[in-house]
């Protein structure tokens, strides 16, 4: 798994490449809690290189995106690939999240 | 009856009627002899006396004797030499009192010539009779002699002019010159004797008197008074000549006893006699005694009591002291039982106590003297011996029941062991008809028969005889079933799967233990069944069309036997209605009691003969052997398992599940692994032929489930290993996830998740809903032989 960090003005950026699971999951928690720790409220999830996500990944997604609700911030999730969009619908967790073809899209 | 009654019984009277015998036998003879002494002693006296008396009255005889003889002898009769004649006599014979001689008046010259002489104060004193007041021709002192020619004795008179003296006479007849001329005579006094008889004394009372020729009584101390009873003479003493004569005694008194006194002085002879004393009246015994010079009889008189009189108060006496004596003994005798009969009634308690079984009671170690003390000792022991003895039979039986026992309850586990379920498998009973049965000789057997479920269309069959019988082979069978069980799950060939076992089993065997065995690994499906056989006898087949052949499988060493053993597997069809007989040698070995066995060809007759379901096959062979053993006992256990195809179109298995391409990883519990498994379980899902899609899928549920397994069953432990069988198949990849950790409930995990996603709501249970949704199958199986299994199933498209 490989996680990138771009800070910008209004929003961060997360890109998250590779797979998430059980095994790497707390190290994505753990970025995504400094991220929001570090005061952004708005995060954007780029997952266009993300090629698999198993159910230890949908909980950090749902453990970032309770901390950022906690901050009244925002989280979108961007250019989800096929498998991840199903395993996102499959877990209704695509009801939760905004979800966007791409970070382009991002409003 | 107590000993001690019947001692008393037996002896008091025993000794009553010997010591009565003896008292009564020993005063008898003490009397008689007694009585004998005293007879003795007064026959002695009487004749003392009489003897006295003889002399007495023979000096006489011969004094008078003499004085005829003399005369008799003179020529011429002179007076003064006739005086001289008795002077001389008188002198001659002191005893003689007096002495005439008198002539007859005309006999001689000196006519009436009658000189007498006595000694009156001791005086020669001279008389002559012819001055006497009465004519001494007319007594019959000088006629009797002189009529009879004989000397003859007179009765007994008091001569006054002697002063009162009882006197005799003794008349002798003088003849001379052929003719009687006078007599001579001699008066002797019986004063003296007549004194001493009056005065003796026989015993106290006993007395003597003299019975005359003319059977006057001659100082007997009775008289008859004038009321004709006895009495005793006045003045005391006895009267010196009794008036009466026995007869006249006799008449005034009618005295039967004297009439029987008289007959006894009658007799002629010398007699001792028990009568009653005429004149006393008292029971006495009499002596008689005749004189030898005259006729007299002297008569000694003593009464029985007197002489006994002491012999009685010494009975008295006796009797007492007998008395005494069997009390005594009597008491001895009680006490003596008693010493005896209260430790032999404490035996006899003792004994008792035994045959109701109660052997701790002890006698005390004093019971009795002697011998009975020895007897009650040993009853002693004899108690504690057969407590003793009782507690190890308690033991042996305890521990021989206990054994029993144990037996029992390896039976029943084995009994439990032994897959009793039929029809075992609830999808197959279309398919197949299975029945097992094991019948051992023992409590336990060695025998063994077992099946299970390989995989959907897959079944293990074995069949198996371990060497030896019991306990011990019972242990060895049951390492053998599990061995091959477990080895048979994994996946193994039949050849491997014994090959495996043995490797187990042959290694640490120091009892040099073996088993046969046949496994039969049957793929429904493919309507084959895959032998391997160790060392035991094959399978028979019967065909659709009832032939039966043997199975040809390659038998190799026994398992157990040399470690490193290779086993061979030999397929061979088994088509719809095809039946396979597994059987242990108990079955055709069996004997009766002829020894004949039952056979094979027996076994043939019955499969031919019988219709029906493999139950009804395998029980009536059992019901075969079983009368043909007939009552002869079972050496070998008997165990079978047969198998039928009784697939028909409408209900045939089609699933072809091939295993030969498993391949088995063994992970540790680490989540580090999910990345490397993720690559593997996708590159042979697309070598399958799944879609790269399908693949991520299939990994999904993979990772879900390990994750599972990994957090929850091991706590993420990399000491902890988990298997992962990759199985591809023709038509699906199976996935198998193995762990030996803690179980859960998969099932309710998996659906805790509703499906909706929630922020408020628990996270658990999302990732199992996600492997539940992404591949065909789940199963999940905890607490199998292997473990925890998770089988995941994903079907090629167009296959399912």
């Amino acid at each position: 798994m490989n996680i990138v960090v771009e800070k910008e003005e209004a929003r961060t950026i997360v890109k998250v490449s590779g797979c998430i699971n059980a095994g790497n999951s707390s190290e994505l928690e753990k970025k995504f809690s400094e991220v929001i720790e570090s005061g952004s409220t708005f995060l954007v999830v780029d997952m266009s290189g993300l090629e698999y996500i198993s159910s230890a990944g949908l909980r950090v997604m749902l453990s970032a995106y309770k901390k950022i609700k906690a901050v009244n911030g925002r989280i979108v999730l961007c250019a989800l690939q096929e498998i991840v969009r199903e395993v996102f619908d499959l877990s209704d967790f695509s009801s939760l999240f905004e979800i966007v073809p791409s970070v382009e899209d991002v409003a | 009856m107590s000993i001690r009654a019947r001692m008393l019984l037996v002896l008091v009277p025993t000794m009553l009627f010997f010591v009565g015998a003896l008292i009564f036998s020993g005063f008898s003879f003490t009397e008689k002899t007694i009585l004998t002494q005293i007879n003795e002693e007064a026959s002695e006296l009487a004749g003392f006396y009489t003897k006295k008396f003889d002399i007495l009255f023979d000096n006489s005889k011969n004094a008078a004797d003499s004085i005829s003889a003399a005369i008799s002898s003179m020529n011429v009769i002179s007076g003064k030499e006739v005086k001289r004649l008795i002077v001389k006599t008188l002198k001659n014979h002191p005893e003689v009192y007096g002495s005439t001689v008198s002539f007859s008046a005309d006999a001689t010259p000196l006519k009436e010539f009658a000189p007498y002489y006595c000694w009156k104060k001791k005086e020669l004193t001279y008389m002559s009779l012819t001055d006497a007041p009465y004519k001494y021709q007319e007594q019959d002192w000088f006629t009797v002699p002189l009529k009879e020619g004989k000397g003859s004795w007179g009765k007994p008179y008091f001569d006054n002019g002697a002063g009162d003296i009882l006197m005799v006479t003794y008349s002798s007849p003088i003849r001379h010159n052929g003719a009687l001329i006078g007599v001579a005579t001699a008066d002797i006094s019986l004063e003296n004797l007549v004194e001493r008889i009056r005065n003796l004394k026989v015993g106290k009372t006993g007395y003597a008197f003299i019975v005359t020729k003319a059977s006057h009584f001659i100082a007997l101390p009775s008289i008859v008074s004038t009321k004709g009873k006895f009495v005793k003479p006045s003045g005391g003493g006895s009267k010196i000549l009794s008036d009466d004569t026995i007869k006249t005694m006799i008449q005034k008194t009618k005295s039967e006893d004297l009439k029987r006194l008289s007959k006894l002085i009658d007799s002629p002879d010398d007699e001792s006699a028990k009568i009653r004393d005429p004149f006393t009246g008292v029971e006495s015994l009499v002596i008689t005694k005749k004189f030898d010079s005259n006729s007299d009889t002297m008569v000694i008189i003593y009464p029985r009591q007197e002489i006994l009189k002491p012999l009685i108060s010494l009975k008295f006496k006796v009797v007492i002291i007998s008395a005494i004596v069997i009390c005594l003994i009597m008491v001895i005798i009680l006490f003596l039982s008693s010493t005896l009969t209260s430790p032999i009634r404490r035996l006899v308690e003792q004994a008792d106590h035994f045959s109701n079984g109660n052997f701790d009671m002890k006698l005390p170690d004093d019971n009795g003297p002697g011998e009975i003390r020895q007897l009650s000792k040993v009853f002693n022991k004899l108690g504690t011996s057969i407590l003793e003895y009782i507690e190890n039979i308690k033991k042996t039986t305890t521990d021989k029941e206990r054994y029993h026992q144990e037996l029992m309850i390896a039976a029943d586990i084995q009994q439990g062991i032994l897959p009793q379920k039929f029809p075992p498998f609830d999808d197959l009973q279309k398919q197949i008809d299975l029945f097992g049965m094991a019948l051992p000789a023992r409590e336990v057997g060695g025998d063994y028969y077992d099946f299970f479920r390989l995989s959907k269309s897959r079944i293990g069959i074995v069949i198996a005889d371990v060497s030896d019988k019991g306990a011990a082979s019972a242990l060895f069978m049951s390492m053998t079933r599990v061995l091959i069980r477990e080895v048979a799950l994994l996946g193994s060939t039949p050849s491997e799967v014994l090959r495996r076992t043995n490797h187990v089993l042959a290694k640490d065997n120091p009892s040099s233990m073996f088993v046969t065995l046949l496994y039969g690994d049957y793929d429904i499906a493919a309507d084959k069944i895959s032998f391997s056989c160790a060392g035991h006898n094959p399978p028979l087949r019967v065909s659709a069309s009832g032939e039966i052949t043997e199975l040809p499988v390659k038998v190799r060493l026994p398992l157990g036997a040399m470690p490193g053993t290779r086993y061979v597997t030999t397929d061979f069809s088994f088509k719809s209605g095809e039946k396979i007989l597994l059987y242990t040698d108990g079955l055709t070995e069996a004997n009766n009691s002829d020894g004949e066995m039952f056979g094979i060809e027996r076994v043939k007759d019955v499969i031919r003969q019988t219709s029906g379901s493999s139950e009804e096959i395998t029980k009536k062979l059992l019901a075969s052997v079983t009368d043909f053993q007939a009552g002869a006992p079972q050496y070998d256990d008997i165990t079978m398992l047969m198998l039928k195809n009784t697939q028909s179109d409408d209900n045939r298995i089609t699933l072809r599940e091939d295993f030969s391409k498993t391949m088995t990883l063994e992970l540790p519990a680490v989540l580090s692994v999910l990345g490397r498994i993720s690559e593997f379980v996708e590159g042979v899902a697309l070598e399958m032929g799944f879609k790269a899609k399908e693949a991520k899928r299939i990994f999904l549920a993979v990772d879900e489930v390990v994750t599972n397994v990994i957090m929850h069953s091991y706590q993420d432990n990399d000491r902890e290993k988990f298997l992962m069988k990759v199985i591809p198949m023709s038509d699906r990849l199976v996935i198998v996830i193995i762990d030996h950790g803690k179980p859960f409930d998969f099932k309710e995990k998996s659906r805790v998740y509703t499906g909706k996603a929630d922020p408020g709501q628990p996270e658990g249970g999302i990732g199992l809903f996600l492997a539940r949704k992404s591949v065909d199958e789940i199963e999940y199986i905890p607490d199998t032989v292997d473990g925890n299994r998770v089988t995941i199933v994903k079907y090629l498209k167009g296959s399912r």
